[in-house]
């Protein structure tokens, strides 16, 4: 068997590491880089860019280069209007209401996106262990849902990898951090990065890693910080001249990329200049966008994406059962933990300095490398014991989510509830399962349904039928339903769909491997 | 590994379900009277080895082998846990690693992730229209019309909001459930209670299916709801465990328990149910129509102090809302008479005699 690589597919940027002995190593790009965009572009002949190449003709090209596409895969494009409105890319509904690109009325899914990624991760692991390589550990948001792990495996598999794991982001972290710093502790992971927010609180010991709960944000990330940026510049900038940049696709590329650039230079320095020539065609000419941008006032503008850190991070700790004074270790993950007032937040919440031992960017590859030598043996003397991040249940009368796995519940898990018929003579009941935190079934994502049929004919509330959940390791669920009393059973994976089927899945790894690929 | 990775996992994980076979010591291999940190190591180091990832790329019958094996594993340390007291850490309720004191010095919920839960409650009728039997399956999940007794908290259909918990460490303020649980009263139902966890991993409730008490045969299943009692469900309200008690089932040899919880569930809920309105409208400073539907509750469950208690409690504020604080005194100190615990009577008592000072 060859290696099994270990991939952190991030909103903003990707990174990949292999294990070498018992170390993890961050590998190269062709490029130099230790990370790569997580970008596509298609040019005007349908050939692809990808990372740092597809980066740096975004501004050129806005409308055929996709970036943050983490943020779409497995969601629906009605949740995503207001997102969708701020893109330079149009999002587009598939048949099923998925959210897909349309790149020059070619409807492209998220799957197939982030898959030209994870075929660049590839490339790389390849060039640098001179073999072919098909198996990886993907790393993903803690607080992602199943869809959205499934989309990502399909990615994979587009991509030519078999997804030995699905592993979450802040329990990456904690592996690659504690295989170095071996004692008995406890660690929060305080994950910000391009895209979502994640805390995750961890128990190692004896080699155990284990996660007493994670809470998250999928919606919380560098991004709206960018965006906050932008906002703050083109509103400015209105005033002014009575110009909208963001009605213009290009300006507002230049805008993301000055806002993201100011945004990392503020981190160290407290002022930055702002400089965009040409930026619009104003009545009397052209007009340019120049200023200076403080620290001071970004972090006001900031304070309410601040503010939404802080209650996942006590939800984590109560599911925990834990006191900030419980953690020995704050761990800060993910790019936006570089800025100081992302920092402050993380160490005023726990109420200690947070580790700044760590690269913030490579330690979820590499956590992602320890794991595929847990799952290939190289390491035994360490092993992870996850959480579902979500309640797992089923639908009962009046669109009520009866929870049967409740959330940050240890996997693999088993867990049983009985329930009645609600009618007289009912013939069969349907098992309707969702997952989510929302009183209300149809508010969570639903997972699956199966009917469990010709069951005793009986005055409601008499027929009881006991449902079973068990989940595996990977967070697969697999449900059964049986009448008490008669053992009539029936039974189902219920494995996420993100929308493409097998052969679906098959022909875009056609397509994508027999894309011409520029540099 | 030599030879066939899958037959010698299939060979290693054989061994240990030989050894599910004789019982939670034997899994851990540990001694009877080993204490929980030997216990504790030796679930750890099966984890290392069993551990489904260990198995994760082999073939999909040892890959399932292997989480069925792993999840017998964690229900002998979580069994053996539970019976002995201790924390098992990975669910809420552990220790930190080093040293420190525990945090909660319980978790219900401990051994949730085996434990059955055995809640009742009511699924949708798929398809209510077709239900008689005609076997037509409903294409598209319809929100079920629902007959009033099962939409609303009536007696004889589990509500569907409340009968849906029970495996949850339940920090939720459960009033009451059970008129001979006095120590129930002691919790002040007002938000802001969530310290009133449970201290030991079977609280309460938990017990009631395995003994049966009289109190459930004297609860009225069929008759109507209290009148006056204003319907509606308090949406935050999460009850403690709700009948079959999966815990007992799981993990203790008590065979009747699931037998049992058939049957009694429908009268307790019912009670329950009435409860949940009346902890609302207390919540809600509603005191009139609390006073009412605790007078309705206290008559159906005469032995219960604690009803009587609360109904004078209710009774002082309804007074004191109507400038009668004399009266209110009275009634709060009857309040106190019945149930020396009911803390929410004591501080109004300790408020009422402040003013007057």
């Amino acid at each position: 068997m060859g290696r099994v690589i270990g991939i952190d597919l991030g909103t903003t940027n990707s990174c990949v590491a292999v294990l070498e002995g018992k170390e993890p190593i961050v590998i190269h790009n062709q490029e130099g880089g230790r990370t790569t965009p997580s970008m596509v572009s298609w040019n005007a002949d349908g050939d692809v860019v990808v990372g740092a190449a597809s980066k740096r003709q975004m501004v050129t090209n806005p409308q055929r280069t996709v970036f943050g596409v983490k943020r779409l895969i497995g969601r629906k494009a009605s949740e995503l209007t207001e997102l969708g409105a701020r893109l330079p890319y149009k999002i587009v509904a598939a048949k099923n209401g998925d959210a897909w690109v349309d790149i020059e009325g070619t409807p492209r899914s998220p799957q197939e996106i982030s898959a030209h990624v994870l075929a660049k991760m590839k490339r790389v692991a390849e060039d640098y262990l001179g073999d072919t390589v098909t198996e990886a550990v993907v790393t993903v948001p803690a607080y992602f849902d199943d869809v959205q792990r499934q989309a990502t495996k399909d990615a994979g598999a587009i991509a030519g990898l078999t997804v030995r794991a699905i592993l979450n982001e802040p329990t990456a972290a904690a592996l690659a951090y504690g295989i170095q710093h071996e004692a008995n502790q406890r660690l929060a992971v305080f994950d910000l990065g391009g895209g979502t927010f994640d805390i995750s609180i961890l128990a190692i010991e004896n080699g155990v890693f284990e996660v007493l709960s994670t809470h998250g944000d999928t919606a919380l990330g560098g991004d709206d910080f960018d965006r906050m940026i932008i906002d703050l510049l083109a509103d400015e900038f209105r005033d002014e001249h009575g110009i909208d940049l963001r009605r213009d696709s290009v300006a507002l590329q230049r805008l993301k990329e000055v806002a993201e650039r100011a945004k990392i230079e503020l981190s160290s320095s407290m002022t930055t200049d702002v400089n965009l020539p040409f930026i619009a065609a104003g009545p009397a000419g052209p007009v340019h966008l120049i200023r200076e941008l403080e620290r001071g006032q970004l972090e006001r503008a900031f304070r309410p994406l601040f503010e939404r850190l802080e209650a996942p991070c006590l939800k984590a700790l109560t599911d925990a059962r834990c006191t900030p004074q419980d953690i020995d270790q704050v761990l800060l993950v993910g790019g936006m933990t570089r800025m100081p007032a992302v920092q402050d937040r993380a160490e005023r919440i726990f109420g200690k300095p947070a580790s700044k031992g760590v690269n913030p960017d490579e330690i979820v590859a590499m956590g992602a490398a320890v794991h595929s030598g847990i799952i290939g043996g190289e390491l035994q003397e360490v092993v992870l014991l996850d959480v579902t991040p979500h309640h797992m249940g089923v639908k009962v009368a009046g669109d009520k989510m009866s929870v049967v796995i409740q959330a940050n519940t240890s996997i693999p898990t088993r867990a049983k509830k009985v329930f009645a018929t609600t009618e007289d003579n009912q013939a069969f009941v349907a098992i309707e399962v969702h997952q989510g935190e929302h009183d209300m079934a149809s508010r969570n994502r639903r997972l699956g349904r199966f009917v469990l049929g010709d069951i005793r004919s009986a005055p409601r509330g008499v027929t009881k039928v006991e449902v079973s959940f068990t989940m595996d390791a990977d967070g697969i669920l697999e449900v059964t339903a049986a009448e008490v009393g008669t053992g009539k059973a029936a039974s189902v994976t219920i494995e996420a769909s993100s929308g493409l089927t097998s052969d679906e899945i098959e022909k875009l790894g056609t397509r994508l491997s027999g894309a011409r690929l520029l540099r | 590994m030599g030879g066939d990775p899958d037959e010698t996992a299939r060979n290693t994980l054989a061994d240990m379900q030989a050894r599910l076979a004789s019982g939670p010591y034997a899994v851990l291999a540990i001694a009877p009277n080993a204490s929980a940190t030997e216990a504790r190591s030796a679930f750890l180091e099966l984890t290392k080895i069993y551990h489904p990832a260990r198995f994760s790329r082999l073939s999909a019958d040892v890959q399932r082998l292997a989480n069925e094996i792993f999840l017998g594993i964690k229900g002998a340390h979580e069994a053996l846990a539970k019976t002995s007291g201790w924390q098992t850490r990975g669910q809420p309720g552990a220790q930190p690693p080093i040293g420190s004191a525990p945090i909660a010095t319980s978790a219900p919920g401990a051994a949730a992730s085996t434990r059955a839960t055995g809640s009742i409650a009511t699924l949708p009728a798929a398809g209510a229209t077709v239900a008689r039997g005609t076997g037509a399956r409903p294409a598209q999940p319809t929100v079920p019309v629902q007959p009033t007794p099962a939409a609303r908290p009536g007696p004889g259909a589990p509500h569907p909001t409340r009968a849906p918990t029970g495996q949850a460490p339940t920090l939720a303020r459960p009033p009451s459930p059970a008129p001979t649980a006095p120590a129930r009263a002691t919790t002040p139902p007002g938000p802001g209670a969530a310290g009133a966890r449970p201290s030991t991993p079977s609280p309460a409730p938990g017990a009631r299916p395995g003994t049966p008490s009289p109190a459930p045969a004297s609860r009225p299943t069929t008759s109507g709801p209290a009148a006056g009692a204003p319907r509606g469900a308090p949406q935050t309200v999460q009850p403690w465990k709700p009948t079959v008690s999966g815990a007992a089932r799981a993990a203790s040899p008590v065979p009747t328990a699931a037998a049992t919880g058939t049957k009694p569930p429908a009268g307790s809920f019912d009670e329950r149910a009435e409860l949940m309105i009346v902890m609302d409208l207390v919540r809600k400073g509603q005191w009139p129509a609390a006073r009412q539907a605790l007078q309705n509750l206290a008559a159906r469950v005469p032995g219960s102090t604690n009803y009587k208690a609360l109904l004078a409690y209710a009774r002082a504020r309804e007074a004191q809302q109507a400038n009668r604080p004399d009266e209110a005194i009275l009634e709060l100190q009857r309040a106190l008479q019945l149930d020396p615990n009911l803390s929410l009577a004591k501080t109004a008592l300790a408020e009422l005699q402040r003013a007057k000072k």
